[in-house]
């Protein structure tokens, strides 16, 4: 299992510098100069010039990419070309916003979808399967963002139950800040009303998220349970006079999640992209809000910033998701042991 | 499975031309009711799109000022947006483009990914160890973040999302090409062409891409569905499309301000396009899948 892990851990470097690289061509090669930008709307060329050297964009692109390279590896992000403030500051203050919606997304959903695909597994063919079935093809096939803009319509425009989808919570309501996790916060400072507040702004993008991952998870476990569940070794238990719970619980559900675990790291890439069209539809302010006002300033530095930090969100989470994997499988956890 | 299957599923059919081969591919699908279901969506939608002009009396890009906003009616089914334009003859314009840009991008990505599949699966060895190793990094990322660092690096148009999204998509059908290449190299329909001195290009094209020509097609009968869907979410945020182009992704974004203060249906139709359109392939998709490969039935 070291050997496992030390094999995965090997491979990250290349991911890391195609990512840098990927990251450094977003840079470069985006349209619109972002001296021009900097140096605002009415800058003679002169003062376009100045700001192009002082941000070292007349050198080759060998420099640039030693220079851009450098300030990565310190996490420095570059500065947002329209308010100056450094985007490492920027992403710094959003990420707690992101992690909490997509960690409540991400588990409303399983929780909705993993009983869902078991009990269609367990009972395939009946009437809960087909339908069961249907709403996970459906929920795959909806736009996220069209989804979420129905919810809105529905929760907020007519029946009033939602606040305004205008971010983490009403304005004066907000939780002193603590760790940025709002839901947290509020529970630290005892603060009921800023956690109500919270709470209800946070509902309606988590559950668009959540329908995000219930449709897949729902349909893998599905498989998943049903494959198990016709193997001889589940047959011998239930031959043997095993209780139902109990080879349900050890026998086919432990086998059964393996899957389940492998396609989580798929599913949490999906998620990370789902974000982004869910932040800006609830005008969420966190790491996709963020990415998309720069894409539309066409300012490139904090894009580049969310890809790069994406990325790298995708890829520990892969390894974690290896490492509890190999955990959870025998097969994968002893097979290193002779060598 | 692949080169029983067809056996196990047409034993009684004769094989032979053209229109004995499609007669064999239609019964093959017609067993499957829900992949006739999503072939019914597709082709709803295509025709809307193509008969689109001819049946509704609106212009996609011109509007009046006097008709902005106004809710669904007689005169305007889909009603009209904040400019006037009707929403039907948008919703059937937008049909047109978003199916075109998926139908390249999976067409690109189908070729491309095959010709690698193939070569890589064929030819083993070093080549293949490290086309598999690039191909696992770009599928360790989500389609559409990759998409969205490449749309953004190469620049915001239309083009740039039928690179990104064709970049994203074809290390799939590498993957199942090649998957398909390496069970059929050893068998020994290849070894018979190899002995009469057939050319690795030859069996390549001759041999062994017929046999792996349908896994292909299923992967991307499910592609066209990613592409529709990623191709509006990348106009929704503003890559790619723009307004006043119809496109359904831009058409939602134009709704979305809208929709707090209840005029639901700028928004509402395109979604419900993009929706079925993407159903439509997955069904068929799925169906297909399941047809041509019994072992993955579920």
């Amino acid at each position: 299992m070291t050997r496992l892990i030390l094999r995965r851990l090997a491979a990250v470097p290349v991911v890391l510098i195609v990512i840098i690289l990927l990251g450094f061509l977003i840079t470069n090669i985006l349209p619109g100069n972002p001296a021009e930008l900097r140096a605002g709307q009415y800058a003679t060329t002169e003062v376009i010039e100045r700001t192009e050297a002082s941000l070292g964009l007349d050198e080759p692109w060998y420099t640039q990419l030693r220079i851009y390279t450098g300030n990565l590896l310190q996490g420095d992000f570059g500065e947002n070309s329209l308010t100056g403030l450094s985007v490492s500051d920027d992403l710094g203050a959003r990420w707690p916003a992101t992690v909490e919606l997509t960690l409540v997304g991400f588990l409303l959903g399983l929780a909705v979808g993993l009983p869902l695909g078991v009990m269609a597994g367990l009972r395939s063919n009946g009437i809960w399967d087909h339908a069961g079935r249907l709403v996970a093809v459906v929920g795959v096939s909806l736009p996220v963002f069209w989804v979420g803009l129905l919810l809105i319509y529905f929760f907020y425009a007519e029946l009033g139950w939602a606040p305004p989808p205008t971010g983490r919570a009403q304005i004066g309501t907000e939780p002193d800040d603590v760790t940025g996790f709002y839901l947290l916060d509020s529970v630290l400072t005892a603060d009921p009303a800023a956690f109500w507040s919270s709470l209800k702004s946070l509902i309606l993008p988590a559950i668009t998220l959540a329908l995000l991952v219930a449709a897949p998870v729902a349909r893998i476990a599905r498989s998943s349970v049903l494959e198990v569940r016709n193997q001889e070794y589940v047959t011998m238990a239930i031959a043997s006079g095993l209780p139902r719970r109990v080879v349900l619980r050890r026998w086919i559900l432990r086998n059964a999640m393996l899957p389940v675990v492998t396609m989580m790291g798929i599913l949490l890439g999906y998620l990370i992209g789902g974000n982004i069209l869910v932040e800006i539809v609830f005008a969420w302010p966190g790491l996709g809000g963020y990415a998309f006002e720069s894409i539309n300033n066409n300012d490139f530095a904090p894009v580049q910033a969310f890809v790069i930090v994406t990325a790298l969100a995708i890829l520990m989470i892969s390894l974690v998701l290896d490492v509890i994997y190999a955990w959870l499988n025998p097969r994968v956890r002893y097979a290193g042991a002779e060598d | 499975m692949g080169t029983s299957s067809e056996a196990v599923l047409a034993p009684a059919l004769p094989t032979g031309g053209f229109r004995e081969r499609w007669r064999r591919s239609w019964w093959v699908l017609s067993r499957s009711r829900l992949s006739l279901v999503g072939l019914g969506l597709v082709l709803f939608v295509v025709l809307f799109g193509l008969l689109g002009p001819l049946l509704i009396p609106y212009d996609p890009e011109t509007g009046s000022a006097a008709d902005r906003e106004l809710a669904p009616s007689f005169s305007h089914w889909f009603g009209t947006d904040t400019f006037g334009f009707d929403i039907m003859a948008r919703t059937a314009a937008a049909a047109r483009l978003d199916l075109f840009i998926a139908f390249v991008v999976t067409g690109l990505a189908l070729i491309i990914g095959s010709v690698i599949g193939l070569v890589s699966g064929y030819a083993g060895g070093r080549v293949d160890e490290v086309l598999m190793r690039v191909v696992d990094t770009v599928l360790a990322f989500p389609a559409f973040i990759l998409a969205l660092g490449i749309a953004a690096a190469l620049g915001n148009s239309l083009r740039s999302v039928i690179i990104a999204l064709t970049v994203a998509y074809t290390p799939f059908f590498v993957r199942v090409v090649r998957s398909e290449t390496l069970a059929r190299r050893g068998q020994d329909f290849v070894l018979a062409a190899r002995c009469s001195g057939a050319s690795g290009p030859r069996i390549l094209g001759m041999h062994i891409l017929p046999n792996v020509a349908t896994a292909a097609l299923v992967q991307a009968t499910l592609t066209l569905g990613w592409a529709i869907l990623d191709t509006a979410a990348l106009s929704f945020i503003g890559i790619g499309v723009k307004p006043p182009t119809a496109e359904w992704g831009v058409m939602v974004s134009e709704g979305a301000k809208l929709i707090v203060t209840g005029e639901w249906w700028v928004s509402l139709f395109p979604g419900l396009f993009i929706a079925i359109t993407v159903l439509g392939f997955n069904l068929l998709g799925d169906g297909l899948r399941d047809m041509l490969d019994p072992d993955s039935r579920s």
